[in-house]
């Protein structure tokens, strides 16, 4: 065809084939309704946070109303003189999720520097992938791997080993008292750090992931060796998202049920070392509420009131800190 | 610039170290993944048998099966799919295409991701205070529930993800000409999103399979077949913790058994979406 | 560096019907504002029925604008706006009461990037015809088939009418969502830059079938390409920063156009 062929324009009959089509226009009655569909299921959501939040609340009132602030100092827990107190519980919660932060955390970063710098790439994601599976496997099977076979090992060999070495030590010492009978709080923080390494580890990666290559390249054109580029470049520019990621697993801590009650041993007794049974918050509800009446099922539901607020709080600081990375990314540009 | 030697090499040293250190930790981790596998297939693979699927849980102590407690797990997964995935989807449509990045928007996505790790035993004793006390009963519909909220999060998350990731253009093409919003929406990008949609629903059935927690007061269990939704219901994970605490060895080997169903299911579904999909889990 | 390379020889076309084209569509004093930004100042033209109808103009001046606020496409965008009249047959579209879905089917868009849909060939093309009319499968499948044509795809891709839209080339899906735009049968066709992403025998194809369907709608192409613009268009329109600078038939803006910066911009001096 010719390039500059002119186009001629014919003499304007508008639409000579047919009349302009009847057509069924639309009112936008369609699209309100449609929007407040959406709507409404986006609210549902807010309102699910509050429904729980309030349902707890509500529950535990009568606990909260009979033993006031003292229910959170309380060591008491008896069921036959309904006197309950949430300090053991809470004790329990905090402590066997400190030893397993304080397991999980280096680790988990250990494994996401591994899989950033030192891996080779090939066999990269098959580690990734492995990892994010443990992270998969439901908890109910940690728990009975831990019952059945850590358990038995702890009671065996570990637990003597601290109870000779680590007993008579000041400080650390009186941590490590008593029978090893394998199940308790120290078993119970150590398999719930294996829950959440793999969590906390994934999330590290795609934190580390989502620097600007530039930045790293730039550090290694400069003779930085690998470990230093972690300290010095990928640390200092996620700090925010890595406290944000071990924020995230601690809140998955606190909350998680299955895994602890196989091996926390249950008990309402309070007990410095770290070998003696203990309970957590999710696995004394777990164990008492089925045949739980009156006091006694509103003090649980109290204490889960208790572990409902810290985990908001854990959780939403993780997410303040995870949402800095994505506004510095921005900004440093 | 003339590098000082001694600092080279102590660098180089700590670079080493480090590096090593960063080595035996992943080893570390990955040992227990293979010590937990390891357990759960060898004592579950020793325990598998046809009986498995044609018998009903026994009480602890005798032999049996796990029919009831499969049937009901399926049961309870597949309302909690119907219940919670509309509700997801439509929340995850709300905040892509109309709330897109408002400050209302942002705040519900911001209440969602808490959502998303909450403990689930207390979306479990939730759905108690609120459909159990009610009814004065426990049921499967209660179970469903109570799994349609822990899946909801998760399927929000990823919808919303997954529109967003639409280019804008097909949405412009497809108002321009004139067709409504609605119908762009369902039709034309929903169409678009649906891999990654489908692959977070596919994440939250995962999920939710291998939730005890929140079934233990809504569903509780049943040791005899029931499909009724407004009784309890036997389940994989309530049947697991049941054999589990016996003291018979009769009913440890079924808990196994339960164990290493459930856990090779969620295995090859994160496979399978994973794989093929190739996408990450929401966080 | 010359512009068109344009003697007199070439002779602008006589209309065979001696009388003045309808204005199809008028800008009358039009701004538009990005939030605080004032993107276009004060535009009036008109847009002849029958007649191919090109914006010219540097990038950032406004072009695509323009044309974007013909369809209202705009308003998926908060903080968007557009105040002035904007009128299709004398009736200002502007107007809230004036319907979105009226404008809509009668002034169609195609847009740089072809945006096929995830359907087959032929559920792309019925898409938005489905919604308009009741058609029986007969006469939703003439209809296809003459947007095709139109389009001047039909040849291509009659025998996989039910393969994936997507499976097409660039070339072919520009053209697949030309035959979707033509089908519901507009008066107007905006078209913001639609070749500038092809390759040049799929713009070559696209340019004929502009000037074959010309009198049959009204085209107001967007084009960054001043070559394009002088190839296919009775009359261009040059924006610079926001405002019609000038308006003529091809003899005018390429070959002696009345205003300087005009003439700076046809002959390369900026651009």
């Amino acid at each position: 065809m010719d390039a500059t062929a002119l186009p001629v324009p014919r003499p304007v009959a508008a639409h000579a084939e047919s009349p302009l089509p009847a057509r069924r226009l639309s009112d936008g009655g369609g699209d309100r309704v449609f929007a407040g569909i959406t709507r409404t299921a986006a609210w549902g959501v807010f309102l699910l946070l509050i429904g729980i939040a309030g349902s707890m609340f509500w529950g535990g009132r009568q606990a909260f109303q009979t033993f006031g602030l003292h229910f959170l100092i309380s060591d008491a827990w008896d069921v036959g003189r309904d006197q309950y107190g949430a300090l053991i519980p809470i004790f329990g919660t905090l402590a066997s999720s400190a030893i397993a932060m304080l397991i999980a955390v280096p680790t988990s970063f250990g494994i996401a520097v591994f899989l950033a710098e030192v891996a080779p790439r090939w066999v990269r994601s098959p580690i990734a992938i492995a990892v994010e599976l443990l992270a998969a496997v439901p908890s109910i099977v940690y728990g009975m791997w831990g019952l059945f076979f850590f358990a038995p090992v702890m009671s065996a060999r570990v637990e003597p080993w601290l109870i000779a070495h680590v007993g008579p030590l000041p400080i650390l010492g009186p941590l490590f008292q008593g029978a090893p009978i394998g199940i308790g709080m120290l078993t119970a923080g150590i398999i719930l750090a294996i829950m959440i390494i793999p969590f906390i580890s994934s999330v590290m990666r795609d934190v580390f992931q989502a620097i600007p290559p530039a930045l790293r390249e730039s550090a290694f054109a400069l003779g930085a060796t690998p470990w230093e580029v972690v300290r010095r470049v990928t640390l200092p520019h996620t700090r925010s998202a890595v406290v944000g990621a071990v924020f995230l697993g601690l809140g998955r801590a606190l909350g998680e049920t299955m895994a602890v009650t196989f091996v926390i041993g249950n008990s309402f007794n309070f007990s410095k070392s770290l070998l003696a049974p203990g309970n957590s918050i999710a696995s004394a509800i777990a164990n008492e509420f089925a045949e739980a009446e009156g006091l006694h099922r509103s003090a649980l539901i109290a204490i889960g009131f208790l572990l409902f607020v810290v985990t908001f709080i854990v959780l939403a600081i993780a997410k303040l800190m995870l949402a800095r990375l994505s506004r510095t990314e921005g900004r440093a540009a | 610039m003339i590098i000082a030697p001694g600092l080279l090499a102590r660098r180089k040293t700590v670079n080493v170290i480090a590096l090593i250190a960063a080595t035996a930790t992943t080893v570390f981790g990955l040992f227990w993944l293979a010590w937990i596998l390891w357990t759960t297939f060898s004592q579950g693979a020793a325990a598998l048998s046809p009986r498995l699927f044609t018998e009903m849980t026994p009480p602890p102590g005798s032999e049996g099966g796990l029919l009831n407690a499969l049937f009901g797990s399926f049961v309870m997964v597949a309302l909690g799919v119907v219940i919670g995935t509309p509700i997801g989807v439509l929340a995850g449509t709300y905040l892509a295409e109309y709330g897109r990045a408002s400050k209302l928007a942002n705040t519900i996505r911001f209440v969602n991701d808490i959502l998303l790790s909450a403990p689930s035993i207390l979306i479990g004793l939730f759905v108690y205070e609120l459909v159990v006390a009610q009814q004065g009963h426990y049921s499967a519909l209660a179970g469903g529930i109570a799994l349609a909220i822990i899946l909801i999060p998760v399927v929000v998350r990823t919808s919303d993800e997954a529109l967003r990731l639409v280019p804008n253009q097909m949405r412009e093409a497809a108002l321009a000409l004139g067709v409504p919003q609605w119908k762009v929406t369902t039709r034309i990008i929903y169409r678009a999103g649906v891999t990654g949609i489908m692959t977070g629903i596919l994440l939250a059935v995962a999920r939710i399979s291998g939730e005890t927690a929140p079934l233990l007061f809504t569903a509780l269990g049943n040791q005899y077949w029931s499909a009724d939704l407004n009784a309890p219901m036997a389940n994989i994970p309530t049947a697991i913790y049941n054999y589990a605490n016996a003291p018979q060895d009769e009913a440890h080997v079924l808990a196994w058994a339960g164990a290493f169903v459930i856990t090779a299911f969620v295995l090859l579904l994160n496979i399978v979406v994973r794989f093929f999909l190739r996408t990450r889990t929401p966080r | 560096m010359n512009a068109i390379a344009f003697t007199s020889a070439d002779t602008a076309p006589t209309p065979a019907a001696n009388r003045a084209p309808a204005v199809k569509i008028g800008l009358d004093n039009l701004d538009f504002y990005y939030g605080r930004t004032h993107a276009l100042k004060g535009v009036s033209l008109g847009f002849n029925d029958g007649e191919i109808t090109a914006i010219i103009g540097p990038s950032g001046c406004g072009k695509s604008t323009l044309l974007r606020t013909i369809n209202r496409i705009f308003e998926l965008y908060p903080g968007q706006r557009a105040t002035g009249t904007i009128t299709l047959d004398g009736r200002n579209i502007l107007e809230p009461a004036f319907s979105l879905s009226e404008l809509r089917a009668r002034v169609g868009m195609v847009f740089q990037k072809p945006t096929p849909f995830s359907l087959s060939i032929h559920d792309n093309v019925a898409f938005a015809l489905r919604h308009y009319e009741r058609l029986s499968r007969a006469e939703e499948r003439e209809r296809v088939e003459t947007s095709l044509r139109q389009a001047a795809l039909w040849d291509e891709v009659k025998d996989k009418l039910n393969v994936s839209a997507l499976a097409l080339s660039g070339g072919q899906q520009q053209r697949l969502c030309i035959a979707r735009a033509l089908a519901v049968r507009p008066e107007v066709v905006l078209l913001d830059e639609p070749t500038s992403a092809l390759d040049p025998i799929s713009t070559a194809k696209i340019e004929e079938l502009l000037v074959e369907q010309a009198a049959n709608f009204t085209f107001i192409i967007v084009t960054h390409n001043l070559q394009q613009a002088a190839r296919l268009a009775h009359r261009t329109a040059f924006l610079l920063d926001g405002q019609l600078v000038e308006i003529g038939d091809r003899e005018q803006i390429f070959v002696n156009p009345q205003n300087s910066r005009t003439r700076d911009y046809v002959t390369g001096r900026f651009g």
